[in-house]
């Protein structure tokens, strides 16, 4: 009877909770639960026109190519470095400019900068591929040749192995820091002034406040973002390197996706594609799992 | 009043700077895609265009603008994101807030949360989702753009530590009044969390307008087509071998001027809509507008 | 007046000629010979069919035949308030052929078509009644196409089946156990490339156009150095060229030079189905692992070494490729005979002297010339569900009629100027005029389109062909020359049409190209993928494509060819040429 009237309690005090629930419950339910059901396509030869259920069995096949193609190691190996430099600095170049764009006084200034530095994320990588294709060209390249006032000598960036991946880093981080920083300016925007008054009249000067009030306000949602980031670690970005990539520079330029997306021309796989993007997120879900963990027991903070 | 010391001063002289610089660097591309616009379909060819048109005409202009097809596609593309946008931030908001209650007060929501998460990374891929958006009979509507997408989980992470911001005081001061959940949540949760409402609507909106894809597989007339799913069946790779187009065709496929009108066009609505948001991150307005 | 199905007596008669013929033509797959004779119009109706009777078919009630297209954005498709739905040709068969046009999907690339037609499959919704089948080995497999043996014999106009007949290899890759799913589209064959050259750099520095690989490198190298353009800068190279895609691509292609050291055909990386030639023991070969690809790596990488060609090659495809040109940067490319009007002609707006002048391609150290020639491009297939094949054939008959001539008993004298007045062509002064209406003095009330240009009724027309015009390969070369000559010239058929609409430069590189038909080389891999083109294919590609760069770039020996031929043929490669012999075994023993 206890237990019951402990249920009882329960339900009488957070019905309104799950009620309010409700809605993104059933949604994710219909949306995103059933049709995860699909991916048992991953172990099995799927046809479309054979269906989901009446294609044969063929357990862990496609996991075994993934890993046992030739170019698997350097696949995944590009995979993982671009990505990598990709969500370190997405997140780090974007609080950093949050930052200092808190800095500045003037309203205007502000606001001109911030609408500027949030257009690229409006490009396609496509209209994108074109322009650099222009811009870092080795003869009149506009980046060669502020290079070469330098007297530096003509870099191919993109079809050199030792440049390709910090250029598709660097122009991707260049596409999106703009558009990642609002999350931040938003947190900042939400730091309460009277802190800084207070801390002015101890005597703290800009850098102490920034150290002592402003990083800890936003330091929430730089976890939370960089923490979601992680479970993108298997994700290079398909359409910029896809647009950007060629022969020379398969080398270091090669990913997962791309390297999927070639096979499937030949023949829409749509059980490899599916255990290759399985594989990618049991990564990034174990990597999120960790960090939530460790920030749990660490700091006793749940982030989300 | 407020930091006066003289290296400060060095460092905001040096920060307007590097930040001007940045806004350029970030200007670029949207400035020669408008260039290109404004250009002779020659010049475009040529790809001789950088930041300032060649052979100065509106051609392209008045070629996008009559066309129904395009402007049919801009005004579904904005009802989608309207539409779009408003539901998710309904329903986001509503699960954020119980999400963002502590532990012991709400038993259960760690559960919540991972059921939101895991799909955020895991998902049956393209041809379950399509089979469910047919079975549930969204196939060529306009919903079938907006509900399946409507619990982002990523939105309500982000919006449930927005919401964690709120101080405990107010709530603790409204439950005593004897106010329920809803009406916390509207009176003092949404009045000062504008910021992070702003960021997730806009972020909503981003999405809304950008996502082609599943215009693409949902929708079987072009008619019904969103400016994205438009756009991005006329800008892909010029491959024509693939598509087997003939040589006198080529020169009829809409120039790249009126591509890049196109996509000038389609990229300012979203683009204008910053903004009127923009004044929810530039100052602090939480606490100001509660109390001192 | 429902058309009534007749027995045919000729049936087994001809299914024994076309299989008869098929055997032929397949144990000489290179047969450019025969493929440069256009098959000659007959008016022979075979026996039994009332072929008059049948041309003149009205279904009533009205018949509707669904399809899906890849329709891209063109600017001069309709008229305003016309739609690829509803215009002017889809009521017209709607009034006089009882047919029905309607749209399953309609999508505006290739993937997305091949994503939806899976999305289709998947749920087992109803397939379109014809539709391009993009991976028509996958549908044959599934079980999902119409056979159309029957139909072709029974429906399928004289001229028509004798055109079959004439390219049995057209068939090979939508026929299975003898049975045919497809019928494929054919091309004019006249995308072969040309040499463009910038004549005024040529007249500058005195020099005459390359007729062999050594007098190009030759001409290379004053392009590149000798100031072509005057304008005192070291500001030009000799060749642009796009080799990201492959050694052949469809503008600013590398497939001549490759041609000029090599029997087979330029590698193309994007399907280990192409490209594959007969050696001369019959056996197929893959020419990107032929070591006659070794001479062309060496001289394209001595070349690309000494600054002859753009140094942005192999990061750029086809479209970005010619922009080098175009500015005035480049003075040589190859691609094929139209590049002439679009885009080179833009290259005149910002340099007034510029002009472009078409040459046959230069031969190599032995006299060898060779370019890629496609033969088709897919075939449209059929649902099994679909129920009025004739239909379709009635409106395939009228429009190939069209490339036949006046002769044929499927040709329609309500088409003989042209479609539609006031949309294809305009009557003016007791002439019919097809383009250049603003030149000829139309007033500008009775234009197509406000904009004046001429209308491309691709979509209108030939929506239940995959927006292809039914073409019948080679047919409109004759009138390369004489509309060159006399641009009032009548035009034998719909063929030779097409090529009168040509601009002057466009015909001139026209007729070059047709003094070198002998270089043309198609693609002799016509069956479906095997198992192992399909699992490895996407490795030989991408082991190919990395070597050939590299060592063009200079990042590999010449001699690494042979390294990496040892690679390939151990990926998997050994086994696709095995597969690609059987298959070519199997079509030789029908």
């Amino acid at each position: 009877m206890r237990e019951t009237s402990k249920f009882a309690s329960y339900c009488k005090r957070t019905w309104p909770l799950h009620l309010l629930l409700l809605p993104a419950f059933l949604i994710t339910l219909i949306y995103q639960y059933i049709p995860m059901l699909g991916a048992v396509i991953a172990f099995k030869d799927y046809k479309p026109w054979v269906g989901i259920l009446d294609s044969p069995w063929i357990g862990l096949e496609h996991f075994k190519y993934l890993f046992t193609f030739p170019d698997s190691k350097q696949v995944i190996q590009n995979t993982l470095i671009i990505a990598f430099f990709k969500q370190i600095l997405g997140v780090l170049v974007p609080v950093l400019f949050a930052l200092l764009l808190n800095e500045v006084a003037k309203t205007a200034f502000k606001k001109t900068i911030q609408t500027l530095v949030y257009m690229p994320h409006f490009l396609s990588w496509v209209i994108l591929g074109g322009i650099f294709v222009d811009v870092l060209a080795v003869q009149g390249g506009i980046v060669n040749r502020l290079l070469g006032l330098f007297g530096a000598e003509p870099i191919f960036f993109l079809g050199s192995n030792d440049w390709f991946r910090a250029t598709v880093v660097l122009t991707d981080v260049w596409k999106e820091f703009g558009f990642a920083a609002i999350v931040f300016l938003s947190a900042l925007a939400a730091v309460n002034p009277n802190l800084y008054e207070a801390a002015e009249m101890d005597g703290a000067n800009r850098w102490r406040q920034t150290i002592y009030i402003t990083i800890p306000a936003i330091m929430p949602i730089v976890v939370v973002v960089a923490t979601l980031a992680l479970g993108r670690i298997m994700n290079a970005g398909f359409d910029q390197i896809f647009n950007l990539y060629n022969p020379l520079v398969y080398e270091t330029g090669d990913i997962i996706d791309t390297f999927v997306y070639r096979i499937g021309l030949e023949g829409g796989q749509f059980s490899f594609g599916t255990a290759v993007g399985l594989f990618k997120s049991a990564i990034g879900f174990v990597l999120i799992i960790t960090c939530y963990r460790i920030l749990y027991k660490v700091a006793d903070y749940r982030i989300f | 009043m407020r930091y006066r010391s003289p290296s400060y001063k060095l460092f905001a002289i040096c920060n307007y700077i590097a930040l001007g610089i940045l806004g350029l660097l970030c200007i670029f591309p949207v400035v020669h895609v408008f260039a290109v616009s404004l250009s002779s379909r020659a010049a475009a060819t040529a790809n001789i265009v950088n930041f300032w048109p060649i052979g100065f005409t509106l051609d392209a202009y008045e070629q996008t603008l009559a066309n129904s097809h395009f402007l049919r596609a801009l005004s579904i593309g904005v009802m989608r994101t309207v539409l779009g946008t408003g539901i998710s931030i309904a329903v986001l908001l509503l699960a954020a807030y119980s999400l963002s209650k502590p532990d012991r007060k709400f038993g259960g929501r760690s559960a919540y949360a991972w059921y939101f998460v895991v799909p955020m990374l895991f998902s049956g891929g393209m041809i379950p989702s399509y089979l469910i958006v047919k079975e549930t009979g969204l196939l060529n509507t306009i919903w079938a753009l907006v509900i399946p997408g409507a619990a982002s989980a990523y939105l309500l992470i982000l919006m449930l530590n927005f919401f964690r911001t709120v101080p405990i005081e107010l709530e603790e001061a409204a439950l005593i009044d004897g106010a329920g959940h809803f009406t916390t949540l509207f009176r003092v949760y949404l009045p000062v969390s504008m910021a992070g409402i702003a960021t997730i609507s806009l972020f909503e909106m981003v999405a809304h307008w950008n996502s082609w894809f599943d215009g693409m597989i949902y929708l079987t007339n072009p008619k019904d087509y969103p400016l994205a799913t438009f756009l991005q069946s006329i800008i892909g790779k010029e491959n024509f071998q693939e598509a087997g187009i003939q040589a006198e065709d080529i020169a009829n496929i809409s120039s790249r001027t009126v591509k890049a009108s196109q996509i000038f066009i389609g990229a300012l609505p979203i683009l204008a809509v910053y903004p009127f948001l923009q004044k929810y991150f530039v100052k602090g307005i939480v606490l100001g507008s509660v109390k001192g | 007046m429902k058309p009534k199905k007749r027995r045919l007596l000729g049936s087994t008669a001809f299914i024994l000629a076309f299989t008869a013929c098929m055997a032929a033509c397949s144990s000489d797959k290179e047969n450019t010979d025969a493929s440069n004779e256009t098959p000659k119009p007959t008016t022979e109706a075979v026996k039994a069919v009332d072929h008059a009777q049948q041309a003149k078919i009205k279904f009533d009630p009205p018949v509707t035949i669904t399809t899906a297209l890849v329709q891209e954005q063109l600017d001069n498709a309709f008229k305003t308030g016309e739609t690829i739905e509803d215009n002017v040709f889809t009521r017209w068969m709607k009034d006089n052929m009882g047919i029905q046009v309607k749209f399953d999907f309609i999508v505006g690339k290739q993937t997305d078509f091949d994503t939806k037609l899976r999305l289709l499959l998947a749920s087992d919704e109803k397939l379109p009644d014809v539709f391009t089948g993009s991976f028509a080995a996958d549908l044959i497999d599934a079980g999902k196409l119409l056979p159309l043996n029957d139909a072709i014999e029974q429906y399928a106009s004289p001229n028509l089946k004798q055109l079959f007949a004439q390219y049995p290899q057209a068939f090979e890759s939508v026929t299975r156990d003898g049975i045919i799913y497809g019928i494929p589209r054919f091309l004019s064959a006249d995308e072969g490339g040309v040499m463009w050259i910038r004549e005024d750099w040529l007249k500058r520095l005195n020099l005459t156009a390359p007729t062999t690989i050594v007098e190009f490198e030759k001409l290379l190298e004053a392009f590149t150095n000798q100031d072509p353009d005057g304008n005192g800068k070291p500001d030009t190279f000799g060749l642009a060229v796009s080799l990201k895609d492959g050694m052949y691509t469809w503008m600013a292609s590398a497939d001549p030079i490759f041609g000029a050291f090599s029997d087979y055909m330029a590698p193309e990386f994007r399907s280990i189905t192409q490209f594959w030639n007969p050696d001369a023991n019959g056996k197929l070969v893959y020419g990107a692992v032929d070591p006659s690809a070794k001479p062309f790596l060496e001289t394209m990488a001595r070349w690309k070494n000494s600054g002859y060609i753009d140094p942005e090659a192999g990061v750029k495809d086809a479209m970005k490729a010619v922009e080098p040109a175009v500015q005035g940067n480049a003075g040589v490319l190859f691609g094929p005979n139209w590049m002439g009007q679009w885009p080179l002609e833009d290259t005149a707006k910002s340099n007034p002297d510029a002009v472009w002048k078409a040459y046959p391609i230069p031969a190599g150290p032995e006299g060898k010339i060779g370019r890629v020639v496609n033969l088709t491009g897919g075939s449209l297939v059929f649902s099994k569900d679909f129920k009025h094949i004739d239909a379709w054939f009635a409106y395939l008959n009228k429009m190939y009629a069209r490339q036949f001539g006046n002769t044929d008993p499927y040709y329609d004298p309500t088409f003989e100027a042209g479609f539609f007045e006031g949309y294809d062509y305009v009557n003016h002064n007791g002439k019919t005029i097809k383009n250049g209406f603003k030149e000829s003095g139309v007033p500008q009330d009775k234009w197509p389109l406000a904009s004046g240009k001429t209308m491309d009724m691709k979509y209108a027309l030939y929506a239940l062909h995959g927006a292809f015009a039914p073409t019948v390969p080679y047919l409109g070369d004759p009138g390369y020359k004489k509309f060159a000559d006399d641009p009032n010239a009548l035009a034998a058929n719909s063929a030779e049409e097409r090529v009168k609409s040509l601009t002057k430069s466009q015909l001139e590189a026209g007729n070059v190209r047709q003094t070198q038909s002998s270089a043309d080389k198609f693609n002799s891999f016509q069956g479906a993928p095997s198992e192992t083109m399909q699992s490895k294919g996407a490795l030989l590609n991408k082991l190919e494509s990395e070597a050939y760069l590299k060592i063009i770039y200079g990042e590999k020996p010449v001699d690494y060819f042979d390294e990496f031929v040892k690679e390939w043929r151990a990926s998997g490669g050994d086994q696709v040429i095995s597969d690609a012999n059987a298959w070519y075994e199997s079509t030789k023993k029908k």
